[in-house]
């Protein structure tokens, strides 16, 4: 039987403001790790892309709300590590790409989920940063991908199955 | 040496259980968190993935997938069980997702074999609840899955969370989806 999970805490907004500064810092850091931001001005690799306006969304979100503690003491609650691997993926959707619904699991996972008419496209993000992904289409459910979010190329590769979805009429 | 039988628990009737959960059984998951509901372009809701823990269905350490079978179940206890999982703003009219066994029962793997086990598991008095012989389970089938195929324990647990489409407040209300920032 699965134990039971305590009601959600809230965070303090000024806890929020300092989360997101921290954040600014950490995903800067990983921006230049992964060669998404130049060395020598730190002005993005991508700012050529006609993507470029959608890595601002992330500095705008505020994803406190995956910040849920839970009474199991099986649970796992989600790393900021996971929460910042979030805002990276959310930060490059791509432009045809509406944001998706969020979710965490008691595992210490971040869930999106999006929707096109009665199709589905379901990907989760678990704390080992591998972001699998599958999808209905037509009422069937598909396999999808399986991927660390810290390759760029891999990255790619979600962001295509995900403007492909979308792309469907 | 044939295939193993994929659900022998469904067989096993504890002394306390009020019997074998039937395919017609309506059976009821309690919503833990507002944000685990999700809603298609029709309006359809369902259970999303991440309320369908992995290591629930997959047995691990003696879990299951918790359901109540709402048949033998006293109304009152199981709003009461259902609000002291919810979210505070739920407490006093918790979120019930429903569906029937014999939907969790029909998920099938590639293969065609049966991916999902019901069956009865009466549970004994915890904290301020008394035994609860109501309680079923749901676990992968047998043999177990390899841990490591991601995509198919996130399209197993899509697949389950997908069966629960009657989804309301304890009251008949409509649940609704959580507005994000």
């Amino acid at each position: 039987m699965d134990p039971l999970p305590e009601a959600s805490s809230s965070t303090p907004a000024i806890a929020g403001a300092f989360a997101q500064i921290t954040f600014a810092a950490v995903l800067g850091s990983a921006m230049f790790a992964a060669g998404l931001l130049t060395r020598e001005t730190g002005t993005p690799v991508i700012a050529r892309s006609p993507e470029y306006h959608h890595q601002h969304r992330a500095s705008r979100d505020d994803l406190g709300f995956l910040r849920r503690e839970w009474v199991d003491p099986d649970a796992v609650q989600v790393r900021e590590e996971t929460i910042s691997g979030a805002k990276m993926l959310l930060a490059q959707l791509p432009v045809s790409v509406e944001r998706p619904h969020l979710s965490v699991s008691a595992e210490g996972e971040i869930g999106f989920s999006w929707t096109n008419g009665v199709d589905r496209f379901e990907a989760m993000l678990d704390p080992e940063d591998h972001l699998v992904w599958v999808s209905k289409v037509g009422g069937i459910f598909s396999p999808g991908g399986d991927i660390l979010i810290s390759s760029a190329a891999d990255r790619d590769v979600f962001y295509a199955a995900l403007r492909e979805f979308h792309g469907r009429a | 040496m044939g295939e193993p039988e994929p659900c022998p628990c469904e067989n096993k009737t504890p002394p306390t259980s009020p019997g074998p959960v039937e395919d017609q059984e309506p059976l009821v998951r309690f919503v833990e968190d507002k944000g685990h509901i999700g809603k298609d372009g029709s309006g359809q809701l369902y259970l999303l993935p991440a309320a369908i823990r992995k290591d629930d269905i997959q047995g691990k350490k003696g879990r299951s997938f918790s359901l109540a079978r709402e048949a033998h179940a006293d109304r009152y206890d199981l709003e009461r069980r259902a609000a002291a999982r919810a979210d505070e703003e739920w407490k006093r009219n918790p979120v019930f997702a429903r569906t029937r066994a014999e939907r969790l029962r029909a998920i099938k793997d590639g293969a065609k074999r049966r991916e999902v086990c019901v069956f009865s598991d009466p549970t004994p008095p915890t904290g301020d609840f008394g035994a609860f012989p109501a309680h079923a389970s749901a676990v992968r089938s047998d043999p177990p899955k390899d841990d490591k195929l991601r995509q198919h324990w996130l399209q197993l647990r899509t697949d389950v969370g997908a069966c629960f489409d009657d989804i309301r407040h304890a009251d008949g209300s409509p649940a609704t989806v959580q507005t994000q920032p």
